[in-house]
């Protein structure tokens, strides 16, 4: 009987697990064998070389300028995103008029399909007929007009630029769940106690929100590593490789060099990273 | 009951048999799409009525060019699923596949359906992977510099003959507040093809095809020039910007009057057309290399056949039967852009330029591949980095001749091989 109930419990979690384990497990072992090679991802000859697909990533100049890359998407994609999503989610808290109409005009950008982000803004950033230079030369500002996505000192940051502009409206979601679970109390024994509107977002409401923030910043992080559609469309990784992050570099490798075992050494050291920034923070927050 | 049974089983093995008779399927895959892509599902229909035991499987991959089509056939390849024929590009770009041993070797059937002599020469010897034929032109392109006429008529302008006075005109198109020239920068190729014209003439043919097959050194003062005046281009003549532009709209500035020319290909006359332009407004004329014979930038797309299909026999008269020319003559400007096959031209009055274009394809003795098709991916993403970096003023023209050399070179290292096994140097 006790079998039978052990048995009938793993029984009903095997089609998970074995979903799990073809689709996910198996590719991960798979593809770690496949770093170990030199190897083009066709041909039947595979050539051992242990690590070296590691070690030569970790100098190579482009692949290091491709980390610092994704580093820099980072650091921008946690400050900005993260201010303003808050920013816009304890203003539209507020009963306001036009509410429900801002809170999906600012999530919108979110659910619009990446391509189609990229190639939006690719034409925005055109350099003789997109909106940003000619609003400069209608101004009277012609010397602000750049090559946004081909000059290699700005390439990177404008499409950074559009990534938040996609990206703000999640983190705005999840704080304006988050503070739904706020008690009210709270706010009105601060009012009585004389607190102003700073001190109480200060010491009521990011408090609060502690854990959302967990979400929101180990979701960021893991997504700026990740990140591939806008840098492709917008930039191929150029001018150059100078806006080229993990991803394409990933995909640039395995796919169009045909270096599927180096390709699979960036896929690794990609999660990896991942896991070496994102768990500490989870496992930090979760203890306080 | 028992005579039922009996006859069903007779009607099953009968319908077994006839099963077994029916058509074959004959998977081929393209890059084609759109309207084109209909008017090949009714050629294959045509082909299927002449030969009603061959049923064509037309599967598509359009819409991405080289970007993604390559891939996708790599990764069928690599599962044993790709098709029994696939359209390609020349060059590196299907030389993977061969060298990988995933394309049937096609020498002796050039002689035996005589497609030797009905195909333009130049054509076949640009399919040609270290000695061998793995596929079978389909069809022919060449590049140059097309012209808008009315602004060309404007400036008063004469069809050069030389590189200095392809210089005089592109100061005079300044001067009047016109860009010479509209490319693209993205992905780098349409840019390449500037700097492979500039190399033609800074070289010469001889000299330009042993630096595709690296049997030259890159590091030498014709590849130096050729940067240094790659650089005048991007300083002076192209419409700024360019790097970031998407192939897709390097025509605009053109179509807007702020640019005279654009280096595109023999297909262009179709394109402004589908773009809604007056087609006789336009013009082409072929870049001035000062040398014989001329050469201009050509290549030629091709049928591949799967080394493991259990249809090669089928699928190599499928391709003869594409190939011929009242096949092609009927289908071309439908499903067929353009050809291969000698003989086979357009309504002059309808696409004057490509009628014209189709004439020069047939006359050329030789053309220079696009470096694209002589160069491995890899290296070719250095070469646009490198190309990037003269245009932006990061690097010196004698230091990227340099960095061309080294990266070359480690290449080369990397992979053990000596020479590149598609150029014209090969022959």
């Amino acid at each position: 009987m006790q079998m039978r109930r052990f048995l009938s419990r793993y029984w009903l979690l095997f089609p998970a697990l074995a979903f799990y384990g073809v689709f996910l497990v198996y590719p991960m072992i798979f593809s770690f064998i496949v770093s170990l090679y030199r190897w083009d991802g066709l041909s039947p000859a595979k050539v051992f070389i242990g690590l070296r697909n590691y070690v030569r990533f970790f100098s190579d100049p482009t692949s290091l300028l491709v980390l610092k890359n994704n580093l820099t998407w980072m650091a921008f994609m946690l400050s900005i995103p993260v201010a303003l999503g808050l920013i816009l989610a304890v203003i539209l808290n507020e009963k306001i008029p036009g509410r429900t109409f801002f809170r999906a005009a600012f999530y919108s950008p979110t659910v619009l399909p990446l391509v189609a982000v990229g190639i939006i803004w690719s034409w925005i950033y055109n350099p003789t007929f997109g909106a940003v230079n000619s609003f400069f030369r209608i101004i009277g500002l012609p010397h602000l007009a750049r090559n946004w996505l081909s000059d290699p000192g700005v390439a990177l940051y404008s499409v950074i630029l559009t990534g938040i502009w996609q990206g703000t409206g999640f983190p705005m979601l999840l704080f304006l769940a988050g503070l739904q679970t706020i008690p009210k109390e709270l706010y009105e024994a601060a009012d009585i106690d004389g607190a102003t509107g700073l001190q109480k977002f200060f010491y009521i409401t990011i408090p609060s929100l502690r854990e959302t923030f967990v979400v929101v910043i180990s979701l960021l992080m893991i997504g700026s590593l990740k990140v591939f559609d806008l840098i492709y469309v917008m930039t191929w990784g150029g001018p150059g490789n100078f806006t080229q992050v993990l991803s394409t570099w990933m995909y640039f490798n395995t796919f169009v060099y045909h270096k599927a075992g180096f390709g699979s050494a960036i896929a690794w050291i990609t999660a990896a990273t991942s896991l070496g920034v994102a768990y500490p923070y989870i496992r930090i927050m979760s203890r306080r | 009951m028992k005579r039922a049974l009996y006859l069903s089983i007779c009607c099953l093995v009968v319908l077994g048999i006839v099963g077994i008779a029916a058509a074959i399927e004959l998977r081929v895959m393209t890059v084609w799409g759109g309207q084109q892509k209909e008017y090949l599902d009714q050629m294959f229909a045509e082909y299927t009525s002449l030969n009603p035991e061959v049923k064509i499987s037309h599967e598509s991959v359009a819409g991405t060019g080289a970007a993604t089509y390559i891939e996708v056939l790599k990764t069928a390849a690599a599962a044993g699923t790709a098709p029994d024929v696939w359209f390609n590009w020349g060059g590196e770009l299907s030389g993977f596949f061969a060298d990988a041993g995933y394309c049937e070797p096609l020498d002796e059937y050039f002689e035996k359906y005589g497609w030797n002599k009905i195909l333009i020469p130049w054509t076949i010897e640009a399919v040609r992977r270290n000695g061998k034929l793995y596929g079978v032109p389909i069809c022919s392109h060449g590049m140059t510099f097309w012209y808008r006429k009315d602004l060309w008529d404007q400036l008063g302008l004469t069809e050069p003959k030389t590189y200095k006075e392809l210089e005089e005109l592109c100061a005079k198109t300044k001067a009047a507040g016109i860009y010479p020239l509209s490319v693209a920068g993205k992905y780098g190729w349409m840019v390449m093809r500037l700097l492979d014209y500039l190399l033609e003439y800074t070289a010469g043919p001889e000299l330009h095809d042993k630096l595709n097959t690296t049997e030259e050194s890159w590091d030498r003062p014709e590849v130096v020039e050729m940067y240094r005046l790659f650089k005048k281009w991007a300083d002076e003549w192209i419409v700024p910007g360019f790097l970031q532009v998407n192939p897709d709209d390097a025509r605009m500035p053109m179509y807007q009057g702020q640019a005279l020319m654009v280096f595109e290909g023999s297909w262009m006359e179709t394109v402004f057309k589908q773009d809604g332009q007056d087609v006789n407004n336009f013009g082409f004329f072929l870049h001035p290399t000062e040398h014989e014979p001329l050469r201009i930038s050509g290549f030629p797309e091709q049928f591949m056949v799967n080394a493991q299909s259990k249809y090669k026999k089928e699928a190599l008269e499928f391709i003869n039967w594409f190939i011929q020319k009242d096949v092609q003559q009927k289908w071309l400007g439908k499903a067929v852009t353009s050809t291969c096959t000698i003989g086979v031209y357009p309504d002059e009055k309808e696409l004057p330029n490509t009628y014209r274009f189709r004439q020069v394809l047939e006359q050329l003795q030789d053309v220079y591949p696009p470096t694209d098709q002589a160069f491995p991916p890899e290296l070719m993403h250095k070469y646009f980095e490198i190309q990037d970096s003269v245009a932006l003023g990061l690097v010196t023209p004698e230091d990227a001749a340099k960095r061309m050399q080294a990266a070359i070179e480690e290449y080369k290292e990397e992979t053990g091989i000596k020479v590149f096994g598609s150029a014209p140097g090969m022959k």
